[in-house]
């Protein structure tokens, strides 16, 4: 009785009881209609997929992008020492390009290539059609406020003369933070001939979204304290809508779409096995198939939130 | 007398300009010249009935006058004027567009190539329209039978369903687009090739050999001046005019007129096809069925579907009654009504390089003797005891610098610079002119105002960039923060957004609508953005108003209105007028008209002020005179957006305005030469004013208003007085704008011919004294003939009180011919200032004189002004703006909704789940028991 009942939360077993017939198996099917079944199966679905996109985006991601982040930085760092780290030119999206380093507020992130969702989840986004930290002009860094660890969580705290230490292939440049921008606030003045400035954008809210779903994008401005250095030319002259602050990345579609077919397929393979292994069994197999599903599903999802989340 | 014909017949008016008996000089609207061609003809519209007889609908008898036929230029605008026509039905708003057919009754004006005689009358194949369109008929309106197939004065040739369509098409011709009834009009080019286009449709076609003449055009170009096609209004009264610009080969190589090849102007008042639906003397097949007769002859016998002068800008010709519309005056019925107006072009303005391939000698220097060197050159390179020269037209303080430093053997220019010359030179008075502010105005009645009057303060309000323009800018104003750089904006909140809105304004000129039509153009006025003594003169005289300059310094006029912060307090007067405008705001985007302007796009273009778009200087004064004649606004508002090739938005373009829709407003700086020569309407400039600077005036009473005459020019000369230090006459513009000042044009302007007199190369010398010689004598003869004055320059002569300058002309040139390095003195009685200047003359500071009494001629222009090399390219730029604008507001909403909403989805479909499924087993087992 009690089986009947737990198999009816989680599983179709009510649907295998058709071949041995007794007594109260029949008092616990007969009376629940199947829609009913399939509407409340569907609700759970619905529930644990937005449940887990809430949970992943806001918690577990952080694990996986500071997992991300220490093998960026080991590779950046080998990188930096035999000076194959990449100086200018058209970088490859996702190259970790510099390592940022805020100490007022405990910042430390390895910068990687440009700016779309799917790249940003291993750390700061460098826009393409900047200057790279270092060279003469104005680098715009995104990062995340909350969604993948929210590295620039805590910039709108940065306070004017903080230091911010960047170190790219070319040296390490200290900015000076100038302050921070919101909308409507007057742009920083125009930057003196062969001057460098770092913008950092991220993105904030008031209220009860504050800390979960920002909405504004918030600048905050550094200027570089020393010399600047030439990279090699050949930098990319516009970007994307995509890599654009606030935008999200269409692109996901494709794999989502893949990660959909494949929980659809490791469904039907599931209950398939299910008539033919038994319950115990399939789940034995199923459970990891459909979580790794239920994961890449989710991680691609969160691609179609805006990168600065 | 004035006055009165205004009101009564408003649009003789139009014609009812300008230039005294005799003079030499533009516009005072007294009366006019004799026309130089006077011609008369009946016509009448006559159907014919059945039975043979005649069906007389109208008969009109039209006069027709032309300004001027012979010795024209290139590009020169003439008055035609007619009286007795039809009144149009149906005006459209501009005579000049590649639609203005679409009139009831117009008065078409064309310029066709060949004379008209009795035994060689002209057809339309040689008459210029500006686009294929115009020589076209293809629509099917309701019948097979158009009017101008029942046109009875057409050949039966002519009344076949098709006509004009060539035998000899080529076989690979597509002729399926070609359904009857059409006819095209041919246009045949100018000998020696005499190629014909015919107007076929599908006219990119290339297999149907030559379609579109090379100057015709099928889509025009809202930026560029139109052809001269004209399809214009006649009034109530039967009286009407055009202002045609005739055209060289210079200009249309397709047309091809010339000195030697023949031209008419052809005036076509259109009656209304003359019906024939009968048509018995027709073969059967070309006469119409009853079917054709129901539909066809009330087409053909239309008589307008609008009232008489009605305004009705239309795009569609059955809208409009077709037989009586511009679009078929090539039909028989219209052409034989024609008044052929011969023509005859004098020398080109290329006749100079045709006649003598030898280098010329390149004098530098003013606009404002363009339209006299024009004429003047002619006559010296075809004559060999005088020198081939060529004047290159140049920002004048630019051609000062290039005498110094650049081995300019000539300049000519108005205004001494500020230090004096480094090397000996000597500035000749060469003629008399000045300039002018030009404008085209549509009066309320819709015509063209004659009587604008402007007053020092109204001029430094437009230039000045004080008037908003848009409303949303005005709010903008209105909600600038204390705090904020642009604080001082927020005094404009209160400026009326136009001139024509501005109180001070409409006293003067109450007949001028206050259209938001107009409303760029009517907020600024078109002026120079390069280096100019037009500009330091036009910036002088506002400087020595009293009015003016209070209002300048910061003070409200009398109804609240202030300067824009950026100008106040601003020294004059200025060779070149920067832009000073720099507010932004979060509030007004300049990008608001952009179509297709998406957010993301937005958000990356750096905000810029946007009066300085409106305000949009050009490079040369004939560029404005250009803009003024066919109110083509400058205006940089005019945005796109660029995408790339996959159709991503990418940038934006910000273009001119172009060409306005009626009421028109235009205004601009001019030359009192260029604006004779296209017969511009000049304002009058108030020379005094008598009222207190804070009273709200009603009307003009207590100011005097001057027109540029040969009398007011001459008053203002008066006050040129003889300078030392710099050995020229110096306008005193405070005398000009006191009560002594009180009958002078204030842009009167004196132009020089600035030389050395020592050290010019080769024989430059006497070829330089030569032209001062003929400028201080025949030079100053009035005319339009090769080496003439023409009108807009007051002649030099010792009648007009002009003896002193005649006479130090004439020892200029001994001493250029001399070159002996000696400058002849104007004021003998200052030996101290003696020829080479090189340190001596300590006090140059003065040198640029006059705002005599103003606070600010010591601080004289620091930018463009210094006689050295790099004067020549340093036209003083705006300041760069302390920021470049604001950050935009980004948000997202997607950011904002989508995890909140994830969540509350989970919340949901969790509990709603868990409760039916705990509702479901409470029920089963409530059965079940």
């Amino acid at each position: 009785m009690t089986a009947t009942l737990v198999d009816l939360d989680d599983d179709d077993l009510d649907d295998d009881d058709d071949d041995e017939l007794d007594e109260p198996v029949k008092l616990a099917k007969l009376p629940v209609p199947p829609a009913i079944t399939i509407i409340v199966r569907s609700l759970m679905t619905l529930a644990v997929v937005s449940g887990w996109l809430v949970i992943y985006t806001l918690g577990v991601s952080s694990v996986q992008q500071s997992r991300t982040q220490q093998q960026l930085y080991n590779g950046f760092r080998e990188k930096v020492a035999l000076a194959t780290a990449p100086l200018g030119g058209d970088i490859p999206a996702g190259t970790p390009v510099a390592v940022l380093e805020a100490p007022a507020i405990g910042l430390r992130q390895v910068v990687v290539e440009g700016t779309t969702s799917g790249v940003m989840r291993d750390g700061p986004g460098h826009r393409r059609d900047t200057a790279l930290p270092g060279q003469p002009g104005t680098s715009v860094i995104y990062g995340h406020a909350a969604a993948f660890g929210g590295p620039f969580r805590r910039i709108t705290s940065l306070a004017e003369g903080d230091k911010i230490t960047v170190t790219t292939g070319l040296g390490i440049f200290q900015y000076e933070v100038q302050g921070v921008r919101r909308a409507n606030a007057p742009l920083p003045a125009r930057l003196a001939s062969g001057g460098s400035r770092l913008t950092m954008a991220t993105a904030e809210a008031d209220g009860w979204r504050s800390g979960w779903a920002p909405t504004n994008v918030v600048y905050v401005d550094a200027v570089l304290k020393g010399e600047t250095t030439l990279g090699p030319p050949g930098r990319p002259t516009s970007v994307t809508v995509a890599e654009r602050a606030m935008q999200a990345d269409p692109d996901a579609l494709v794999p989502l779409v893949f990660w959909l077919q494949a929980s659809l397929a490791a469904t039907l393979g599931l209950t398939w096995a299910r008539v033919r292994w038994g319950g115990l069994q399939t789940w034995f197999v199923g459970v990891p198939v459909l979580l790794a599903c239920l994961w890449g599903t989710v991680e691609t999802l969160a691609e179609f939130l805006p990168n600065l989340v | 007398m004035r006055r009165r014909r205004a009101a009564g017949l408003a649009v003789l008016l139009v014609s009812l300009g300008v230039i005294l008996p005799g003079s030499g000089v533009y516009p005072a609207p007294s009366d006019e010249p004799a026309p130089e061609f006077t011609g008369t003809k009946s016509m009448t519209r006559a159907h014919l009935r059945a039975d043979g007889t005649e069906e007389a609908v109208d008969s009109r008898t039209v006069t027709v006058t032309v300004s001027q036929t012979t010795n024209l230029r290139n590009n020169q605008q003439v008055r035609v004027k007619w009286t007795g026509a039809h009144p149009t039905h149906a005006m459209g708003d501009n005579p000049n567009t590649v639609s203005a057919y679409l009139q009831e009754y117009p008065v078409v004006v064309m310029q066709c190539r060949g004379a008209d005689t009795q035994a060689n009358p002209l057809e339309p194949t040689t008459c210029w329209t500006q686009s294929a369109d115009q020589r076209i008929f293809t629509t099917n309106v309701l019948t097979a039978f158009p009017p101008w197939r029942m046109d009875r004065y057409e050949t039966p040739a002519n009344r076949k369903a098709l006509v004009g369509v060539p035998n000899d098409l080529p076989p690979t011709c597509d002729q399926s687009t070609i359904v009857a009834p059409s006819r095209f009009v041919a246009y045949r080019g100018p000998a020696p090739d005499n190629t014909v286009y015919n107007p076929l449709p599908g006219r990119d076609n290339v297999t149907c050999g030559p379609v579109l003449a090379p100057d015709m055009v099928n889509v025009e170009d809202k930026d560029a001046p139109p052809a001269n096609t004209t399809f214009a209004v006649t009034n109530k009264q039967g009286e009407g005019s055009a202002k045609f610009v005739v055209q060289s080969e210079e200009h249309n190589r397709s047309l091809g007129c010339s000195m030697t090849v023949a031209c008419s102007i052809v005036v076509i008042p259109i009656m209304g096809i003359s019906c024939d639906p009968t048509a018995a003397a027709l073969p059967p097949e070309d006469r119409p069925g009853p079917l054709d007769l129901r539909f066809g002859e009330p087409v053909c016998k239309g008589t307008g579907k609008y009232g008489e002068n009605e305004r009705a800008p239309l795009s569609d010709i059955f809208q409009i009654d077709p037989a009586v519309s511009g679009t078929m005056w090539w039909s028989a019925s219209n052409w034989r009504n024609r008044i052929t107006v011969p023509i005859a072009f004098g020398p080109p303005g290329n006749l100079c390089d045709q006649a003598d391939t030898s280098l010329p000698l390149d004098i530098f220097g003013s606009e404002m003797l363009t339209q006299a060197t024009d004429q003047w050159s002619t006559a010296f390179c075809t004559d060999s005891t005088r020198f081939k020269f060529r004047h290159v037209r140049l920002g004048e303080p630019q051609a000062k610098a290039a005498l110094v430093s650049s081995g300019a053997q000539a300049a000519l220019a108005s205004v001494p610079p500020a230090e004096p010359y480094p090397i000996s030179v000597v500035s000749a008075p060469v003629a008399v002119t000045g300039f002018a502010i030009s404008y085209l105005i549509d009066d309320v009645d819709g015509n063209d105002y004659q009587d604008l009057k402007l007053t020092p303060r109204l001029l430094a309000k437009l230039l000045t960039e004080s008037y908003p323009t848009r409303s949303g800018l005005r709010m903008a104003y209105g909600k600038v923060k204390d705090d904020s750089p642009y604080a001082a904006y927020k005094a404009m909140a209160n400026n009326p957004l136009a001139v024509t809105q501005d109180p001070e304004f409409r006293a003067l000129n109450p007949k001028v609508p206050d259209a938001i039509d107009n409303i760029l153009t009517s907020s600024t006025v078109l002026a120079l953005s390069g280096n100019s003594d037009v500009m330091w003169s036009l910036s002088a005289y506002i400087n020595a108003d009293p009015e003016a300059r209070a209002w300048l310094n910061g003070e409200k006029d009398p109804w609240g209105m202030v300067v824009n912060p950026g100008y106040k307090g601003i020294q004059l007067p200025l060779f070149s007028w920067p832009l000073l405008d720099t507010f932004v705001s979060a509030d007004y985007s300049s990008y608001g008209g952009c179509p297709e302007m998406t957010p993301e796009l937005e958000a990356t273009l750096t905000p810029i002020p946007y009066l300085p778009l409106v305000a949009s200087p050009v490079a040369n004064l004939s560029n404005i005179a250009l803009r003024v004649q066919y109110a083509l606004s400058n205006a940089h508002v005019n945005c796109s957006v660029l995408h790339d090739e996959s159709n991503m938005p990418i940038g934006i373009n910000m273009g001119a305005w172009g060409r306005q829709s009626h009421p028109r407003f235009m205004l601009g700086v001019t030359t009192l030469g260029d604006a004779a020569f296209l017969q511009l309407n000049t304002a009058a400039l108030q020379s005094y004013s008598s009222v207190p600077r804070t009273t709200q005036i009603t009307d003009a009473s207590g100011r005097t208003f001057i027109d540029p005459n040969d009398a007011s020019m001459k008053a203002a000369m008066k006050f040129a007085k003889p300078d030392a230090t710099t050995n020229t006459w110096k306008m005193q513009y405070d005398k000009l704008v006191s009560a002594d000042g009180a009958t002078s044009y204030p842009g009167t302007l004196p132009v020089y011919a600035v030389i050395p007199t020592q050290n010019l190369t080769g024989n430059h010398g006497t070829q330089l004294a030569q032209l001062l010689r003929y400028a201080a004598a025949d030079g100053q003869q009035p005319g339009l003939a090769s080496g003439q004055l023409p009108p807009g320059y007051l002649p030099m002569t010792a009648d007009n009180g002009f003896g002193d300058f005649v006479a130090y002309t004439l020892r200029a040139a001994d001493a250029v011919a001399a070159q002996t390095g000696q400058v002849p003195l104007l004021v003998p009685a200052a030996p101290a200032t003696s020829s080479p200047p090189p340190a001596g003359n300590g006090g140059g500071g003065g040198g640029g004189g006059g705002g005599g009494s103003t606070p600010t001629s010591s601080a004289l222009p620091d930018a463009g002004s210094r006689p050295s090399a790099s004067a020549s390219a340093s036209p003083s730029a705006a300041p760069v703006p302390q920021s470049a604008g604001f950050t935009a507001l980004l948000s997202s909403g997607l950011a904002a909704w989508a995890l909140p909403i994830a969540a509350l989805i989970a919340l949901a479909t969790f509990l709603i789940g868990s409760i039916t499924r705990a509702v479901t087993f409470v029920v089963t087992w409530w059965k079940a028991t």
